[in-house]
């Protein structure tokens, strides 16, 4: 007889609560309602973006963190200034407020954890041109941490304070694969990326990381980490650099905006991308936060733009199974 | 040829300038000088368009508001050094359509 895990090669989840994503066509058992459940895929409720309360200091090549209620936005730069910024905002879900700034002023850095706990790491300096500069936010001021191994810019960024984990960017005078790991004190050496490539688009945390894009030309390459290795995943529909992004790992991420100044977002569901709304306002270069679907999106280029959008993802029907005698 | 956009002139004050609701029904593309692009014989964009206060301009109109932010970005960026350059992208003309 055939089985459920011969036909779809899965079997079916014992799961406490339903899933925020899944396969359409997944079965699983819901054990606090005692129901079997499936998706079909259908749409309830389409993606949306909507306008959120502009930044105080515009600015593009930011680092973000936070969630898309408690969000956090530092560094940056003007590239008519030109000027690089070493401060901070700290978002509410409906506004702005300036917090503690950087020791730092930098571009092109990574950031990642919450509002309370944030962490910046590496970025464009003036000399000598790339930082191995790593600060820790308590919610109010920034601290030294310890230093990257690999001074670099434009990197991608993921995890914790405590768990941070940084990969890519342009440093030791090229493109680097080089991935470093955060304990909350210093950076050891991970897993090194399959590709080199800068002004990468990045979400997850350190054992659930993602990749997206970037430059090196610009690539179409997407990669998963899972906390020693990293993997191609399913490329991106084109070529883009300079993505924002927003997820709580590598399964679950909006990616939005990039270069050529494009307003389009994607849905990543850890096995394929998919098109979903688009911001109101195109932008490259924008800074990220929360997850997918409840995903922030501030700042960016051209200029120095002072948007920001919160994005709610699209609703998935859920059926419950019933059975008939 | 009939239009497919209408352009209005409002300033994006933040959290509630566009709804979820709003941008599930409506197509929007912002524009540089405060410029909006939205669907034509809408209803649901007219609508905004009055909710936000917008200045209902002509394509021509847009397209100048537009060209002169534009043109002033790219004045900057042409100014930069080249080390600067090379860390951003020129500004892109924008061609808005009927």
């Amino acid at each position: 007889m055939a089985t459920y895990k011969g036909i779809q090669g899965f079997a079916i989840q014992n799961l406490s609560s339903d899933p925020t994503n899944f396969i359409t066509g997944q079965v699983w058992y819901n054990s606090t309602n005692n129901v079997f459940k499936v998706t079909t895929g259908t749409t309830q409720v389409t993606a949306a973006w909507a306008t959120g309360g502009n930044l105080t200091t515009g600015r593009q090549q930011a680092a973000g963190a936070g969630t898309q209620t408690a969000g956090l936005m530092f560094g940056g730069n003007n590239p008519s200034g030109p000027t690089r910024f070493n401060a901070t905002e700290e978002y509410n879900g409906s506004s702005w407020t300036n917090g503690g700034n950087l020791t730092t002023a930098r571009n092109f850095l990574a950031g990642c954890g919450t509002q309370t706990a944030g962490l910046a790491f590496g970025g464009d300096v003036p000399t000598p041109g790339q930082s191995n500069a790593t600060e820790e936010y308590n919610g109010s001021s920034w601290t030294n941490g310890g230093n990257l191994g690999t001074a670099r810019y434009a990197p991608g960024g993921a995890g914790t304070q405590t768990a941070g984990l940084c990969f890519g960017g342009y440093g030791g005078g090229d493109q680097t694969t080089s991935t470093e790991e955060y304990d909350g004190s210093s950076w050891t050496g991970g897993g090194n990326m399959n590709e080199a490539r800068r002004r990468v688009g990045n979400a997850g945390i350190q054992t659930s990381a993602l990749a997206i894009g970037g430059m090196n030309p610009q690539v179409d390459s997407v990669e998963e980490y899972n906390g020693s290795t990293w993997a191609i995943a399913t490329a991106l529909p084109s070529p883009l650099q300079m993505v924002g992004a927003a997820g709580a790992n590598n399964t679950e991420v909006v990616a939005f905006g990039g270069e050529p100044t494009r307003a389009d977002a994607i849905l990543y569901n850890g096995t394929s991308w998919t098109s979903t709304a688009s911001m109101g306002t195109a932008r490259y270069s924008a800074s990220g936060a929360g997850t997918q679907p409840a995903g922030l999106a501030f700042g960016g280029g051209p200029g120095t733009k002072t948007n920001t959008e919160e994005f709610t993802g699209p609703v998935v029907a859920i059926n419950t199974i019933t059975t008939t005698d | 040829m009939a239009k497919t956009h209408q352009y209005c002139v409002a300033e994006n004050w933040g959290k509630g300038f566009i709804e979820k609701n709003d941008s599930r029904k409506i197509a929007f593309s912002g524009l540089p000088g405060n410029v909006w692009q939205v669907p034509a014989h809408n209803k649901d964009a007219n609508l905004w368009i009055s909710k936000v206060l917008g200045v209902v301009k002509t394509r021509d109109e847009a397209q100048a508001i537009v060209d002169a932010e534009v043109t002033a970005a790219q004045n900057s960026w042409d100014a930069l050094s080249d080390e600067r350059k090379a860390n951003s992208t020129r500004p892109a003309d924008i061609i808005l359509e009927e």
